[in-house]
């Protein structure tokens, strides 16, 4: 066994020179050919200590403590253009967001197999070696590379693939390239910063199995950082769980999980989606009143076809969960709930008015009864705007509907969401959880009768989720109707009285989540529930027990 | 309270010293003086002296109200018609915006000078025309940049969430559209005043703008030529004037479209 290629003692991180601490005196150890996972929620650390270990901390913070060995060198001690080279040829770096870590304007068998040095140095030498006898390989060679590499990661069609820009690469596929990336030239250790989290359940476990492979066949050592410790449990040798700044627990994989000796480690493990049941007892199906209904709804956007033929209907009081991939079309479905876009064809009738033939004056006053929540909390707030404000504005337009004064509303739905108090904050001073429940104190705020939610927790990390989660529920117990538009499956079964499966802009599946996800009958449905991982190793018996508050 | 930063100690000596100028010097300051003719610059006189023994400090501050006024009423002009029709133009979209940027268009294509020599050379120098030929050269510009900013807010989803609270569209502009685009608007209006201030100076320059009993920085160039090797503070003093005002407002302005920015106010990342 060789020397182990990342080696950290009590390392401490701070924001700025006196600042606070970020990285309070971690310890840890990747060994050749090992997979350490590092796992804690967002916020706790774990991202800073990886690229504390590479070298990289982003500007503003700062190391003050500790002792790094990267391949045996300090990378704190080195000059940059030393650390460059120990970083380009001895380590490989996965991204959390494959979209953003791939330059549109350059094909993507370039960026994998001989990415750009950003740098103005390292341009005019890229120049001067093509001009001295080219160590850059030619263009045909970097396809032919690139093409291996795409194919080794299992991308059909690696070859005509190979040449295309990022664009005509969808999230999976972007990541398994940027895994070739990392692992081509057989590093010594490939960090991968929650490289799954903008993937749906199908393919996150494929990018994470070839991720392991790759790294194995590379006899590298591999820090995995994640937020999901029953995701990490099927690809880790150890387990380090962090919390703020500090490791709270380590140890062997299935030691920490048969046994997790904090408290901790035990929420986070109830938290997780990969190991969560469902707990909920199946529902029988609200007999109440149809309140929405989608009557053979199409919409295209300039020629392509977004939802072809939707037929479905949300009962009042049900929670409908609609499933389906990125570019399924689910999230148009959810825009023409909400009459925010005409149907091409077909009807959308809420509470019996078709919502395309109201007189806007009409539709506006519909508005207050139909309620969004957004993916992103961050773009769906005004930066300007206080939180109160956002939270009044629906109150200001269709009237107090039933509050005793306006400032009583918003301290009251604030109160609600827990964030009592925080009227007078702005988005940019809140977490991105924070900023998610101000979305749904503003969207319960005229007491709709349907809340639309569109990926409303894909975005937040674990602990987070359950809570907003916990905010819909409640809102469906006092008799709302909720529209929860996902590609989680898991988080669909759990809440749901029915499921909607879309797939290329067709509804292809309908029914409770029993049915549709314990005997699905359509072959992207099957596809979707077989990626499922099911708990590797069998739960504490307390755990199994607990429900999230 | 924050420290002034330096451009708006720029900006406020400059304009107070030209608007104030009259009252400021001493009386005798713009009398004429042959036996004084063209000192350099020196402590009773720090600016100089021009042709016929005028006091030039006195002179390079009078000569910049007439610029200053057409500018700042050239921009006024072109803001309150170019930045309501782009703002217009990019909420409503489709045949609006289509008619809109069209007839706006027809600005882009006569430069403003070409333009503003054309209308002067019918009506003969006045400062009204000027202002007129100008605006209209400068309001497309704006209108173009508060459209663009327009479009990528109505594309924001704090848009689309106001609109699924049921605000009406033009609350939506008035709330949500026009205090995010701010801070853009600010920073172009500032660039339409530089604009406006050098083109008042060209003409001048030409001959075109103020006339002879008027003077202004454009004119001053003008008489300081043929004296370049013998006087060249003449060309120097209005020439750094220019600049000085040109780089202050800007400076000034980019400060104040950054304040407006909630994101870069608070001085970090969301």
């Amino acid at each position: 066994m060789s020397a182990p290629p990342l080696v950290v003692e009590g390392l401490e991180v701070r924001a700025g020179r006196a600042g606070p601490a970020v990285v309070r005196g971690v310890s840890l150890t990747v060994p050749a050919g090992g997979c350490l996972a590092l796992v804690g929620e967002s916020g706790s650390g774990k991202s800073v200590t990886a690229l504390a270990a590479l070298g990289r901390l982003p500007p503003g913070l700062v190391r003050t403590g500790g002792r790094v060995a990267l391949l045996g060198r300090n990378p704190a001690a080195l000059p940059e253009r030393a650390l460059r080279a120990l970083l380009a040829e001895g380590t490989g770096f996965v991204p959390q967001d494959p979209l953003a870590a791939l330059d549109p304007l350059h094909p993507v068998a370039d960026q994998i197999v001989a990415p750009r040095c950003p740098d103005g140095w390292g341009r005019l030498n890229e120049a001067l070696s093509a001009v001295l006898g080219s160590r850059r390989p030619g263009r045909a060679e970097r396809r032919r590379v690139a093409a291996a590499l795409l194919e080794r990661m299992g991308l059909r069609d690696a070859e005509a693939r190979a040449g295309a820009f990022p664009h005509a690469f969808s999230g999976g596929m972007r990541q398994r390239a940027l895994i070739a990336a990392a692992t081509r030239h057989a590093p010594a250790l490939v960090v991968a910063d929650e490289p799954t989290t903008a993937l749906d359940a199908a393919v996150e476990r494929q990018v994470l199995t070839l991720l392991r492979e790759a790294a194995a066949e590379a006899g590298a050592g591999l820090l995995l950082v994640s937020h999901d410790l029953g995701l990490v449990a099927w690809f880790a040798d150890r387990v380090a769980v962090m919390r703020e700044g500090r490791i709270v627990e380590e140890g062997e994989t299935e030691a920490v999980f048969r046994a997790p000796r904090e408290a901790y480690t035990r929420a986070l493990l109830g938290a997780s989606p990969a190991l969560r049941v469902r707990r909920v007892a199946p529902r029988p199906p609200p007999g109440g009143r149809v309140l929405l209904s989608v009557e053979g709804v199409s919409r295209r956007y300039g020629g392509v076809a977004a939802l072809t033929g939707a037929t479905l209907s949300v009962q009042e009081g049900e929670f409908l969960a609609v499933v389906g991939e990125s570019g399924s079309g689910k999230s148009t479905l959810g825009r023409l709930m909400l009459g925010l876009e005409a149907p091409d064809e077909g009807r959308v009738l809420f509470a019996g008015e078709d919502l395309a033939r109201l007189r806007p004056a009409a539709l506006r006053r519909l508005r207050a009864e139909m309620q969004p929540v957004f993916q992103d909390p961050l773009s769906s707030l005004d930066p300007r705007w206080s939180v109160g404000r956002s939270v009044a504005e629906p109150l200001r337009v269709a009237g107090l509907r039933g509050w005793p004064s306006e400032r009583e509303a918003v301290a009251a739905l604030l109160e609600r969401v827990g964030l009592g108090g925080m009227e007078r904050r702005r988005p940019s001073e809140l977490s991105g959880g924070q900023r998610q429940r101000v979305a749904i104190a503003r969207a319960l705020a005229p007491r709709p009768r349907l809340i639309v939610a569109d990926e409303a927790v894909s975005a937040l990390d674990v602990t987070t989720q359950g809570r907003v989660m916990a905010l819909l529920a409640a809102f469906r117990r006092e008799g709302g109707a909720v529209v929860f538009v996902t590609h989680d499956l898991r988080l669909a079964a759990e809440e749901a009285d029915r499921v909607a499966v879309v797939e290329a802009g067709r509804i292809v599946e309908l029914g409770p989540p029993d049915a549709v996800l314990g005997a699905p009958s359509h072959p992207y449905t099957q596809r979707l529930v077989g990626a499922l991982l099911p708990p590797r190793f069998p739960l504490p018996a307390t755990l199994s027990e607990e429900v999230p508050s | 309270m924050r420290r002034p930063s330096a451009a708006t100690v720029l900006v406020v000596l400059v304009l107070g010293g030209v608007l104030a100028a009259p009252s400021l010097l001493p009386p005798g300051a713009a009398a004429m003086d042959p036996a004084r003719a063209l000192l350099p610059p020196s402590a009773g006189a720090p600016f100089g002296t021009d042709v016929l023994g005028r006091d030039y400090l006195a002179r390079v501050l009078a000569a910049g109200r007439p610029g200053l006024l057409i500018a700042a009423g050239t921009t006024l002009l072109a803001a309150l018609v170019g930045i309501p029709l782009g703002v217009l133009a990019g909420a409503a979209g489709g045949r609006t915006d289509l008619v809109v940027m069209r007839v706006l268009e027809v600005g882009f294509a006569v430069p403003p000078l070409v333009l503003a020599i054309a209308v002067l050379g019918v009506t003969g120098p006045s400062a009204a025309a000027l202002v007129l030929a100008l605006a209209a050269s400068y309001a497309p510009l704006l209108a173009r940049v508060a459209r663009a900013a327009t479009l990528a807010r109505m594309g924001e989803l704090y848009v689309l969430a106001a609109r699924a609270a049921g605000e009406r569209p033009w609350r939506i502009v008035a709330l949500h559209v026009l205090p995010n685009t701010a801070g853009t608007l600010v920073t172009q209006t500032a660039l339409v005043f530089s604009y406006a201030l050098l083109a008042e100076a060209s003409l001048s320059f030409l001959g075109l703008g103020t006339q002879p009993a008027n003077p202004s920085w454009g004119r001053l160039l003008t008489e300081a030529i043929p004296l370049t090797t013998v006087a060249p503070w003449l060309g120097i003093f209005p020439g750094a004037a220019l600049v000085l005002v040109v780089v202050a407002v800007n400076l000034r302005a980019d400060a104040w479209g950054d304040a407006l920015d909630p994101r870069l106010a608070r001085g970090g990342r969301p």
